[in-house]
């Protein structure tokens, strides 16, 4: 029993630790991309870490309008993303506390995350703040749907939400690119990690001050510690929207059991696909200008209909 | 009588302290204070007998039968406590419990204004007569209670009926409830006719002989009759009229409880009478859950009046249980009898849960209301400086309602999703599938949605810097308010993370219909038995959660050292910033209004006053939200009964000659047709 716990403690730890030092490295690698593709130089790779140790050191300053709200907000966010980290594949097919969730509890973590974020923006008084949170809700509103449809259009054929036993079956059966069903769904998909990871067409996650922003709004009155935890949160939740994309569509290598070289070219290969799908949308964010907002929702309705599509053409089979 | 064991005298003891608390408050109502404090120790000391005397029901798995009152043979007062019965005769007491409570401090705003003995005589007849919707035998008594239960509530609608907008909302509210009435009068009377009795157990007897299309007839005039008292979509239109035109502990009991008889109401002719039907009528059910809950809450995030959206919540809500019914009916008439069984505890929970939080959240917005005068969010603004209890309490009721773990919105809205899921995992048939699909994306959406309407409701009420001079001198609300909403704030809290102590309490009835138990271990894991794997805990979620944000506390207070924070105002491009310049309601669901233009058809005036267009003096912006169920639904409606009343008139002269010779040729024509 006490190995047990210790054993659980330690594969929790592991995730954990991965979670918090490679979501960094993912948002350097994309700006990095970015910033090559665009003739840049560009900053380091590990540019993110060094914000982050610069934020947390740095004193804050709060507003004399805010209530406890402000304070709690960054804790609470922080953790709520990183439990909903202890749920998420990375390089198993197993999670920490898979056997008490699954993705519908990961989406209403995220939602959680999500709420008090979009409520302490109204915290300060501040026009910024408001804005970039009644943006957030009316458009999280239709991306989380979109996202929950797109990960059940691949759940059907596990026919459960629990994660790893989904990526279990799908490690074993292996990818098959022409069924159509899941071409649809990793369209829509795809659409939905654009959108919720806050990149260029949707949003833009390096603006400051500009009104064309909806996460960076949210945060304007955020500075020192809160302001770092809430951009770690945010690098997170990024790769954690990777990793579920990538497990779902790509689980390619997955380890599904507790083999050392096995887990040692499982976390390899995930490293890959991460970069892989960095590249990918440091592409799309080159290629495309930011969309008006209300253009968003069509853009996310059109997911949850290649979603729609996706079931259909499953049930039909 | 016929036995007097605890469990009779409980409930005895329930319906005594109910009558005693309303005559009391009635023969005490010169004085206010002790009115107020006789009354409402009834309903809790009422509340508290009656919730005993539902768990021991519940636990014991046995049934109360007292015969009360014979007045012809069949037309009798005979109370049948079943599991059914207990477990909405449970959510109306706990309710009853907390409500009186907060009640106490609540009804101090109207002494001196309003008789209040009066209105705790009403309040303890509603209870009364919802007691007796749930737990009465026969049909005609159901009825009886029915139309009781809508009469006080309407008198209670009706407290404040100098204002028109109150004599407005309790028009429409004593229609709409008389429209469902005369539906559910239909049904019974149909039983009746083939029953040869109002017995509830002859109307049991009677169903297997009856024909589909009598039983599908039955069954869609309650669907009507009780669909209009939970608010269901088209049906809806008296309940974001009447619950915020009710005094806020009314609105709470309203809301939280008597819509969910309706619930009561339809599982009682569905599954016990009709006994399950076949799959269309699940997707009937199914598909006005799904509209109920998306068109409610979408109606409810333009909403600027907290009590308002509140109101379309529920509508949401019930939208959310009638989802869940629907899906249990759908997989009845499958056979799937353990995902049957998921559903309907699905729906059973969620019951139970929106009566906590609702209550709860209407209790929150009659404290603002108590506090502050106002139920306009865009008037209020940093009260959560003020009121920080209400305003911690009104926050867990959000975050309960928009379905966020750890708390017990989520759980119910989990076994929803799992049997939506199910449809399409399990189901042989390709269209149910695909309506499975729909339906989960119709709930995301919904949950997404009330997620924004809180945020915005709450920030603007709670948050920032006070807007009017109401809101800046908000106190906070008295003791007894606070110990009601902190008595559901923390059932919110219970049956979130142990929500195997709610399936102990709805195991038996789904037992009942579908001989698979759908339980969980009390304490911490909840494994919905039945199916393989899909277990879900929020205590050790939660668990996870707290020793997560211990260690990094831990590890960022060791790496970087204490948190220092400095005090300075909130950054405005150089500028001061002003109450006025704050993001207000309306401007918070501007980007929804937008992308919905199509169901709202917003309606937008902007008159600007000053010299120049660029630096006006005053902007005069007015929103109008266009609901295109009345326009297209009720208004023609109303035409033609307004029309038809108009051709009816000509014969009412005032003259008695006419109407004698009406009398004398209604005479000869009934001689005729007897002869």
């Amino acid at each position: 029993m006490s190995g047990q716990i210790g054993w659980t403690i330690g594969w929790t730890s592991l995730q954990v630790v991965t979670l918090l030092l490679v979501a960094p490295l993912i948002q350097g690698t994309i700006k990095k991309i970015k910033a090559r593709l665009q003739n840049r130089i560009g900053p380091s790779v590990l540019q993110p870490y060094y914000d982050l140790m610069k934020y947390m050191k740095k004193d804050a300053v709060v507003s004399g309008h805010a209530s406890w709200l402000t304070v709690a907000t960054p804790y609470i966010v922080f953790i709520a993303i990183l439990t909903a980290g202890l749920l998420v594949p990375t390089f198993m097919a197993n999670t920490p506390l898979g056997f008490v969730g699954d993705m519908i509890l990961i989406v209403y973590l995220f939602g959680l995350a999500r709420f008090f974020t979009a409520l302490t923006a109204l915290d300060a008084g501040s026009s910024f703040g408001g804005m970039g949170s009644s943006r957030e809700m009316a458009l999280s509103a239709i991306a989380e749907p979109a996202l929950l449809l797109a990960a059940f259009a691949v759940f059907l054929s596990g026919g459960t939400t629990k994660l790893h036993q989904l990526i279990q079956v799908l490690a074993t059966h292996g990818w098959n690119w022409i069924e159509p069903s899941y071409v649809l769904a990793f369209l829509a998909m795809f659409i939905v990690v654009i959108a919720e990871t806050g990149r260029i067409p949707v949003d833009n996650p390096d603006t400051h001050l500009e009104l064309t922003m909806i996460h960076e709004g949210m945060l304007l009155e955020y500075s020192g510690r809160y302001l770092g935890l809430m951009m770690w949160a945010a690098q997170i939740k990024q790769l954690l929207i990777l990793s579920l994309f990538i497990n779902l569509f790509f689980p390619w290598g997955i380890a599904v059991d507790w083999n050392v070289s096995g887990i040692f070219l499982s976390f390899l290969l995930y490293l890959i696909k991460l970069v892989g799908l960095g590249i990918g949308l440091a592409f799309i964010e080159t290629l495309y200008a930011k969309i008006r907002i209300f253009i968003v929702p069509k853009l996310l309705v059109s997911s949850m209909i290649l979603s729609l599509l996706a079931i259909l053409v499953r049930v039909v089979e | 009588m016929e036995g007097l064991d605890l469990d009779s005298l409980l409930f005895g003891a329930s319906f005594v302290f109910f009558l005693l608390g309303g005559f009391g408050a009635i023969a005490a109502s010169r004085n206010p204070r002790i009115a107020n404090f006789v009354a409402h120790s009834g309903a809790f000391l009422g509340g508290l007998a009656g919730a005993f005397a539902a768990i021991r029901v519940l636990l014991h798995q046995n049934t109360i039968s007292i015969s009360a009152w014979h007045v012809v043979s069949d037309v009798a007062f005979t109370f049948r406590v079943d599991s059914l019965s207990a477990f909405f005769l449970l959510v109306l007491s706990v309710l009853s419990v907390a409500v009186s409570l907060y009640s106490t401090g609540y009804v101090t705003e109207y002494y001196g204004k309003k008789n209040v003995g009066l209105l705790g005589a009403g309040f303890n007849l509603f209870l009364l007569s919802m007691v007796a919707v749930v737990t009465v035998d026969n049909g005609f008594s159901f009825l009886l209670a029915w139309e009781l239960m809508s009469l006080v509530s309407f008198f209670l609608v009706m407290l404040e009926h100098e204002k028109p907008e109150v004599r407005k909302a309790g028009f429409v509210y004593v229609v709409m409830t008389h429209f469902g009435t005369v539906f559910l009068i239909l049904s019974f009377l149909t039983l009746f006719f083939f029953a040869g009795s109002f017995e509830f157990t002859a109307f049991q007897q009677v169903s297997p002989q009856l024909s589909a299309s009598l039983k599908n007839l039955i069954f869609l005039m309650a669907l009507i009759g009780f669909g209009t008292k939970a608010g269901m979509i088209p049906l809806h239109i008296w309940l974001p009229r009447a619950h915020p035109a009710a005094p806020s502990h009314v609105s709470a009991l309203m809301s939280a409880v008597m819509i969910k008889t309706a619930i009561y109401g339809l599982l009682r002719i569905s599954f016990d009478f009709l006994g399950g039907g076949p799959a269309w009528w699940g997707a009937v059910v199914l598909c006005f859950g799904v509209i109920s809950a998306l068109v409610g809450i979408l109606y409810g995030v333009a909403e600027n009046d907290m009590k308002r959206f509140l109101a379309y919540s529920s509508a949401e809500n019930m939208g959310i249980i009638f989802m869940g019914i629907g899906t249990s009916m759908l997989f009845y008439a499958y056979h799937h009898s353990v995902l049957g069984a998921l559903a309907l505890t699905a729906a059973l929970y969620h019951v139970m849960n929106h009566a906590i939080f609702k209550g709860l959240l209407f209790m929150g917005a009659g404290a603002v209301l108590y506090a502050t005068h106002t139920k306009n969010v865009n008037q209020l603004g940093g009260l959560i400086r003020r009121m920080p209890w209400t305003a911690g309490l009104f926050l867990i009721g959000g975050i309960a309602l928009s379905a966020l773990p750890p708390f017990n919105g989520f759980i119910s809205e989990w076994a929803t999703f799992q049997s939506l899921l199910h449809l399409a995992f399990d189901m042989e048939n390709s269209s149910w599938k695909m309506i499975g699909g729909l339906s989960v994306a119709a709930l995301g959406l919904t949950g997404a949605f009330v997620a924004g309407g809180i945020v915005k409701h709450f920030g603007t009420a709670f948050l920032a810097m006070p807007r009017t001079k109401n809101a800046e001198e908000a106190r906070e609300v008295p003791v007894p308010m606070r110990l009601g909403m902190i008595i559901l704030a923390s059932g919110s809290l219970v049956l979130g993370i142990w929500p195997g102590i709610a399936l102990r309490v709805t195991e038996d009835i789904v037992a009942g219909y579908f001989d698979t138990k759908i339980t969980g271990n009390v304490i911490f894991y909840v494994p919905f038995a039945g199916l393989t794997g899909e277990a879900l805990s929020l205590g050790a979620v939660l668990l996870a959660f707290l020793a997560l944000l211990l260690l990094s506390l831990v590890f960022l207070r060791i790496w970087v050292g204490k948190s220092r924070n400095q005090i300075d105002e909130t950054w405005n491009c150089g500028g001061p910033l002003q109450p006025s310049m704050e993001y207000t309601g309306t401007s918070y669901s501007h980007p929804v209004l937008m992308i919905f233009k199509w169901l709202y058809r917003p309606r937008r005036q902007v008159q600007v006053r000053g010299e120049y267009v660029y630096y006006p003096k005053r902007i005069h912006h007015r929103l109008q939200v266009h609901s295109v169920i009345e326009s297209n639904l009720y208004r023609p409606l109303v035409h033609i009964a307004v029309f038809l009343s108009q051709r009816v008139r000509s014969i009412q002269s005032g003259n008695l000659q006419s109407y004698l010779a009406y009398m004398i040729a209604t005479l000869i024509l009934l001689l005729l047709w007897v002869r």
